[in-house]
């Protein structure tokens, strides 16, 4: 069990989707324990590809295929997980904001995130403000997460920001920013709690926000 | 008037236009519309633009068509209107540069189907293929000069664009990545390799556009020069990198900036120069006054 284990976790590092989902039925076939899979094949595996990004080792196509991988693997753990009421490290609402319909780093960081263990809820492209405030009370939602590619459209970002605060969820609901034209600078200038440049970052900064929430209570 | 092919061997740089998403919403493109919206609502801005630049001084302009294929076109419910689109850009172009009574050669414009191709994203190479040979195939109907695919960040998919383009077009091809800060793709594709791989694969000039301001766009075309020194380039950056003010979005690079930038791509012998988003017809002019004016020796 242990081998199949670390292969599965090598499958993902590797790329391997057909492998990734033979071994990992296979290991629910042999009774393995979904969260033990979750945690020592594709969070563990995820992580490797995230440190190999972080070292210059890996580049956007070597994780996209990891992270590719890490969800058809992840498919066939999700109903078992939910039936054993697996919690989440954190809820994380996801989306690219109105008028943008630009999707591949916001899918990259979303399939990361999964990666790394939170419950991601991705709204999709084009997403009003008012949809992000909405699924982030339905799911008590932690994070909010916006993505933006173009310069015409990350000017919505405060508009999320400030219908948070309308709601009074503010202080309890973080929001990271990112995307191309994207800054720390802007993050800051806009009260974004965090910005990330790439995809192993964000969950570095999601972690971290997940952490700071927890300490303010 | 001789061919862009010919006009290609010339040895000063042939300057292209400027942004044309950028100065769309200027005109009133809402924020996240696709360009092309623009060839059915504001027509006129459109060949405004083309007539613009070429009075500027740019020896060819871009179609408005760079999101023109039916998968890109799809995400805004206009993948119906692939034909209309590509052929009504390239009148409107070829109106406005007439427009400037200056010889002005008319590119196809042609960007990423905006999906990723397998093994990264769902979309094979062959339907990329196909999306971009229809797009190519209406404009090389409509009567262009050359054909450009430009902002690929995925190099096989830059290579789906030619392979598409070469079975239907008999004009120069070029083609041009996007580099980030890193020197590479955002897929990972280094400028030695994206050369070498377009070239072979037929090329007629090959190059770098948009992405994070001039610096990534000259490192690239240096990087493509050292190891391919013969090769006909292109150079089109962004006006540096956007910054907020307040609210609002800048471009940076000024017109004398990006003017500097053209007589640096002269000295390095580049085929074409030209801007990305965030440059204007004022770009354009000052580019075109520094590559008129008789200083500085062409090495080429």
């Amino acid at each position: 069990m242990d081998e199949t284990l670390e292969r599965l976790k090598e499958a993902i590092i590797n790329g391997k989707r057909q492998d990734a989902g033979e071994l990992t039925q296979k290991l629910v076939d042999a009774g393995a324990d979904p969260k033990t899979i979750l945690d020592k094949a594709l969070i563990a595996g995820m992580s490797v590809v995230g440190e190999r990004f972080k070292n210059g080792e890996y580049f956007v196509p070597e994780v996209l295929v990891a992270a590719r991988a890490m969800k058809t693997a992840l498919q066939i753990l999700h109903p078992l997980l939910a039936k054993s009421d697996i919690q989440p490290i954190g809820t994380v609402v996801l989306g690219t904001v109105r008028g943008d319909l630009h999707d591949i780093g916001k899918n990259l960081v979303g399939m990361m995130l999964e990666g790394a263990g939170f419950r991601v809820i991705d709204l999709g492209v084009d997403v009003p403000a008012e949809k992000f405030v909405e699924a982030s009370k339905q799911n008590q939602a932690q994070i909010v997460g916006l993505s933006a590619l173009l310069t015409t459209t990350m000017t919505h970002m405060p508009e999320v920001i400030q219908k948070l605060e309308e709601e009074g969820l503010r202080r309890s609901v973080r929001v990271i920013v990112g995307g191309a034209p994207v800054t720390q600078e802007w993050a800051d200038r806009i009260g974004a709690d965090g910005y990330a440049p790439d995809a192993a970052s964000a969950v570095d900064k999601c972690k971290e926000l997940l952490a700071s929430l927890a300490s303010q209570d | 008037m001789m061919s862009l092919q010919e006009a290609l061997t010339r040895h000063r740089p042939l300057l292209a236009d400027g942004a044309t998403g950028t100065m769309l919403q200027k005109t009133g493109l809402a924020p996240g519309q696709p360009p092309e919206r623009a060839t059915l609502d504001n027509p006129q801005a459109v060949q405004d633009l083309a007539f613009l630049y070429a009075q500027a001084g740019s020896d060819l302009v871009y179609t408005n068509t760079f999101g023109a294929n039916r998968i890109r076109l799809a995400r805004f419910g206009l993948s119906q209107q692939v034909r209309h689109l590509n052929f009504s850009a390239v009148a409107l172009a070829r109106e406005g540069v007439q427009q400037s009574g200056r010889a002005v050669f008319v590119v196809g414009s042609v960007g990423p189907t905006g999906e990723l191709l397998e093994p990264f994203g769902d979309l094979s190479p062959k339907e990329a293929q196909d999306a971009f040979q229809e797009q190519c195939y209406f404009l090389m109907e409509a009567g262009v000069d050359g054909l450009v695919g430009e902002t690929f960040t995925d190099l096989n998919e830059a290579v789906a664009f030619l392979r598409a383009a070469q079975q239907v077009a008999c004009v120069p091809i070029f083609v041009s990545l996007s580099f980030e800060r890193t020197g590479r793709t955002f897929l990972g594709s280094d400028p030695e390799t994206a050369i070498q791989v377009l070239l072979n694969e037929g090329a007629t000039a090959v190059g770098a556009n948009c992405g994070e301001g001039i610096d990534p766009v000259r490192h690239a075309v240096r990087k493509m020069k050292a190891c391919q020194p013969d090769a006909l380039l292109l150079a089109k950056p962004n006006a540096g990198v956007p910054y907020a003010q307040g609210l609002e979005i800048r471009y940076p690079a000024t017109p004398e900036q990006m003017a500097d930038f053209a007589r640096e791509m002269r000295q390095l012998s580049i085929a074409i120069v030209g801007g990305c988003c965030g440059t204007t017809p004022d770009h354009i002019r000052a580019m075109f006054h520094a590559l008129s004016a008789s200083d500085g020796q062409n090495t080429g």
